[in-house]
């Protein structure tokens, strides 16, 4: 029978290669030994060396062939006494064992290689899968894939398939690192299962579980617009710590006031920080601005968006006019503001429009943070908690109450100088409440 | 007086110390094996292999008073049993002549005598009057066990009660023999002497022969030697035996009460084994025991530094390949060769009755009271073509699986040559095959193995040939 030159594995990985160069032709006289063709892949080119003697019969793949699948047939040698037809029949048979490769998507890891018999391996140990309607072969005397198999034995590897377990990461302790029962065993009992187990609808990564929870409209409109926000506005950041002795105070006073009419105002640090931000962008109108792509849009009216955290999501009911209401009314607007949030009642003329927002987590123990700007507005105010710092007053050291606000801007809109002299207005106002009353 | 010094020294060569010392010698020690009278112990000389010689030759017997079964004529067929026994002899000498070659060629030093661990850890063994020194780095116990003896006031009279050294060397066949405990060796026994002509009661104090079998198993063999003549008192205590022309057995039935006498010309106390410990110096080590056996932990260590114990003095099961299955892993603790922690043993017991009990693993029972959800198949030998061309239609295949995971608990066997099927378990359930393992494997035809594919089959209701 005709011998087949092969496409050869020059590396476990490689799939396919060319033909660079026959170096011999049909007809010529072929000793073991004697090199007949040459072959490359993308990394390298090696030559073919021919182990049985005969005639070069037939080349299939001529020089500069590309694409070749490893183990097809790219030439024949014929031996002693076969003629031509022998040669023919025999592609013919190579043929119809061989499907074509092309068709095979590459990179589908499921499928393993086309090869055909092997000349010095007649009995063939050749596995036959159907996968998607297509026919494939394979040979696994091939490859090496065996040399990256886990060891295990059948009943652990039914466990950990039970189990959901990964098994790359479990040490065998049996034979040669086998994985054996009492390995799995030993996992299950381990901190590391726990976490993984019962993933329910999870998909499982690792000794992780990850469990899809489906998004909710709020969840997808927070992922959208902050991304949008984070991709497109070029944000700069501006930080300041500010005294916080006199809104303290002020508040305390504020809350104290009795007006007898059984309306007890108790307002907030926010509110108060609400009203000295719309104080601030009243003065600083660059800041009351937005981008519009080809023109600044500069708001005449003090609109501040409130950052409200809910069980939902996060929302930003809109205070309209900010600057020209008092801290009372800004902070009944707000309580009703956050009830509405919380029932998810909130409407779109509620949060819609607005320059700028404030963002405080400062009743979260946060001791500053950095925001992101809530698109379309150019700026967000991150303000942290209230914490004391030791002063040196009067070379006395005293306990004084501060806080840090941090803000975002959009560089597109504004530039520094102009940012710091709002937040500058901002901290006066902060420190001073009666200039807000100006 | 001299003294040698050696790696390790091997009190005991049945099967746990001579396998030890030749796996050690293997491991380039230099070893000593003390011996106090037969090489190759209990199992060789006195245990699992005269007995197998002697039950070769009940079988035969009773083929050939089979013979017109199978369309021979064979006539005339009388047991000779001063042959019979001369055979067992014989059979086992040449083993221990094996053992003997075994330990040349493996250079270890053999000497026999009596060992006693003196207060510097030394051995001090006493051989025709002279005592010797050996110095070991390490020591291995493995004294095996001796028969006990039944608990009766009259504990003069146990010296004249047969053991199994007795009954594997008749001078003739008792008329009558009673057997009192129904476990391996009183079952192997009572099938021996019935095959022979004696008549043959076995008492048992639990309510089933073979108590640590599983239940389908102890019940079939019990109805299957009834059927051969063999009588069964369970639930029976023996109380007194006294000697007049014969033996009369004093018998508690243990339900009712009731106390009833039974006369045989022999009774042979097979009432399970106690470890040889004494008269071993463990007095001068740390070495705890309890209940005639020796404490050890993994790979037979025990509470002294460099003293070990294995096989049967180590405890239960008496078994011979437990006993070399320790030794090995001992040596290979002792050499430093053991680098994952112990596994759980799963180990085989034999029983060479006629027919043959075969087990491994939890019996259905067991496993039920552990809570295991299972899966049980079980194939009987009247539907396999082999056992049925042999005329040995009797017995079954009984698998027990793990439910979710095909894990395979148990197996438990009873038929002809069912101790020669029992390894194809063994194999498979220290390689974890699960249930899935055995229905693609080819078991060859006709073979009485293929009864295996079959029960694991019937347990996932997949069974062919039922």
């Amino acid at each position: 029978m005709p011998v087949s030159i092969l496409m050869p594995a020059l590396s476990p990985t490689m799939t396919e290669g060319n033909v660079a160069k026959w170096l011999k032709k049909v007809g010529d006289n072929i000793k073991a030994g004697d090199i007949i063709a040459e072959v490359e892949t993308d990394k390298a080119t090696m030559e073919v060396e021919s182990i049985d003697e005969g005639l070069l019969a037939k080349i299939i793949h001529n020089d500069g062939a590309e694409n070749i699948a490893v183990n097809s047939l790219i030439g024949v040698i014929s031996l002693e006494g076969e003629t031509d037809k022998d040669v023919e029949v025999f592609i013919q048979d190579q043929n119809v064992q061989s499907p074509k490769v092309n068709n095979i998507e590459k990179n589908d890891n499921e499928i393993n290689l086309v090869s055909k018999e092997n000349k010095n391996n007649p009995i063939k140990e050749t596995e036959v899968s159907i996968d998607k309607g297509k026919l494939i072969e394979s040979n696994k005397s091939n490859f090496s894939e065996e040399a990256t198999k886990i060891s295990i034995s059948p009943l652990a590897k039914r466990i950990a398939s039970l189990q959901n377990i990964k098994i790359e990461h479990i040490k065998g302790s049996g034979p040669r690192g086998r994985i054996i029962k009492r390995d799995l065993d030993a996992y299950i009992d381990s901190d590391n299962f726990s976490e993984e187990k019962n993933p329910k609808n999870g998909v499982i990564r690792g000794t992780q579980t990850l469990t899809k929870l489906p998004l909710t409209n709020i969840r997808k409109t927070i992922a959208s617009r902050l991304q949008e926000s984070k991709k497109t506005i070029p944000h700069f950041y501006l930080k300041s710590k500010v005294c916080a002795e006199e809104i303290v105070k002020s508040r305390a006073i504020i809350n104290s006031i009795d007006f007898k009419d059984d309306n007890k105002i108790k307002v907030s640090y926010n509110d108060i920080i609400i009203k000295s931000v719309a104080s601030a962008l009243k003065l600083v109108p660059e800041m009351n601005s937005t981008w519009n792509d080809d023109s600044i849009l500069q708001y005449s009216l003090v609109d501040i968006g409130v950052a409200v955290a809910t069980d939902n999501g996060l929302f930003t009911p809109v205070i309209r006019s900010a600057c020209k209401k008092s801290i009372s009314k800004i902070s009944s607007e707000m309580k009703e503001f956050i009830l509405k949030a919380k029932k998810n009642k909130l409407l779109p003329e509620d949060y819609n429009g607005g320059s700028f927002s404030i963002s405080n987590l400062g009743m979260y123990n946060v001791h500053e943070f950095s925001a992101i700007i809530n698109p379309p507005q150019s700026g967000i105010l991150a303000v942290g908690e209230i914490y004391e710092e030791l002063k040196l007053v009067n070379d006395k050291t005293i306990p004084v109450k501060m806080i840090n606000l941090v803000l975002s801007v959009d560089h597109r809109v504004v530039d520094g100088a102009i940012a710091a002299s709002f937040l500058d207005k901002i901290k006066f106002f902060i420190e001073n409440p009666l200039g807000m009353l100006i | 007086m001299t003294t040698d010094k050696y790696d390790l020294a091997i009190i005991g060569s049945g099967p746990g110390g001579y396998v030890a010392a030749i796996k050690a010698a293997q491991l380039n020690m230099k070893v000593v094996v003390i011996e106090k009278k037969d090489l190759g112990g209990i199992c060789l000389n006195w245990g699992c292999i005269p007995t197998k010689a002697i039950l070769r030759s009940s079988e035969l017997y009773d083929f050939m008073k089979n013979s017109s079964n199978f369309g021979l004529n064979i006539k005339n067929v009388e047991p000779n049993i001063n042959s019979i026994i001369k055979r067992s002899r014989d059979v086992a000498k040449k083993l221990s002549s094996g053992i003997e070659f075994l330990f040349k060629k493996n250079k270890i030093n053999l000497i026999y005598g009596n060992a006693k661990i003196n207060k510097n850890k030394e051995l001090d063994v006493i051989s025709d009057n002279k005592t010797s020194k050996v110095k070991a780095n390490n020591i291995i116990i493995a004294t095996g066990a001796s028969p006990k003896k039944v608990n009766i006031s009259n504990n003069s009279i146990n010296s004249k009660v047969w053991n199994y050294f007795d009954a594997l060397t008749p001078k003739e066949i008792p008329k009558s023999i009673g057997i009192i405990g129904s476990g391996a060796i009183g079952v192997e026994f009572a099938s021996f002497y019935n095959s022979l002509g004696s008549n043959v009661k076995v008492f048992e104090m639990q309510n089933e022969i073979l108590p640590n079998e599983d239940i389908e198993v102890s019940e079939f063999l019990k109805n299957n030697l009834s059927k051969k003549g063999i009588l069964f008192s369970l639930n029976s205590t023996i109380l007194d035996i006294k000697e007049n022309t014969n033996f009369q057995l004093s018998c508690k039935d243990n339900k009712t009460g009731k106390i009833t006498d039974h006369n045989f010309e022999k009774v042979l106390a097979a009432v399970g084994i106690e470890g040889n410990i004494s008269n071993l110096g463990l007095e001068n080590t740390k070495i705890i025991t309890k209940n005639n056996q020796i404490v050890t932990y993994d790979y037979g260590i025990t509470d002294e530094e460099n003293i070990y114990a294995i096989g049967d003095v180590a405890g239960a099961p008496w078994l011979a390949h437990k006993a070399s299955h320790e030794g090995i892993a001992c040596i290979e603790y002792i050499a430093g060769k053991i680098k994952s922690k112990k596994e759980k043993l799963v180990i085989p017991s034999c029983v060479y009755s006629n027919p043959q009990v075969a087990s491994i693993g939890l019996t259905e029972s067991n496993a039920k009271k552990l809570g295991i959800n299972i899966k049980v198949g079980k194939f009987p030998l009247s539907a396999n073509g082999k056992a049925l061309s042999l005329s040995e239609s009797e017995g079954f295949v009984k698998t027990i699986f793990e439910a979710n995971t095909g894990q395979i608990l148990g197996a438990h066997l009873v038929g002809a040559e069912v101790t020669e099927l029992i390894n194809s378990f063994s194999l498979a359930i220290k390689l974890e095959a699960t249930e899935i393992d055995i229905f693609s494997t080819i078991f060859s035809h006709p073979t009485i193995s293929e009864s295996i594919h079959e029960s694991a089959l019937d347990a996932f209701d997949k069974a062919i040939h039922i």
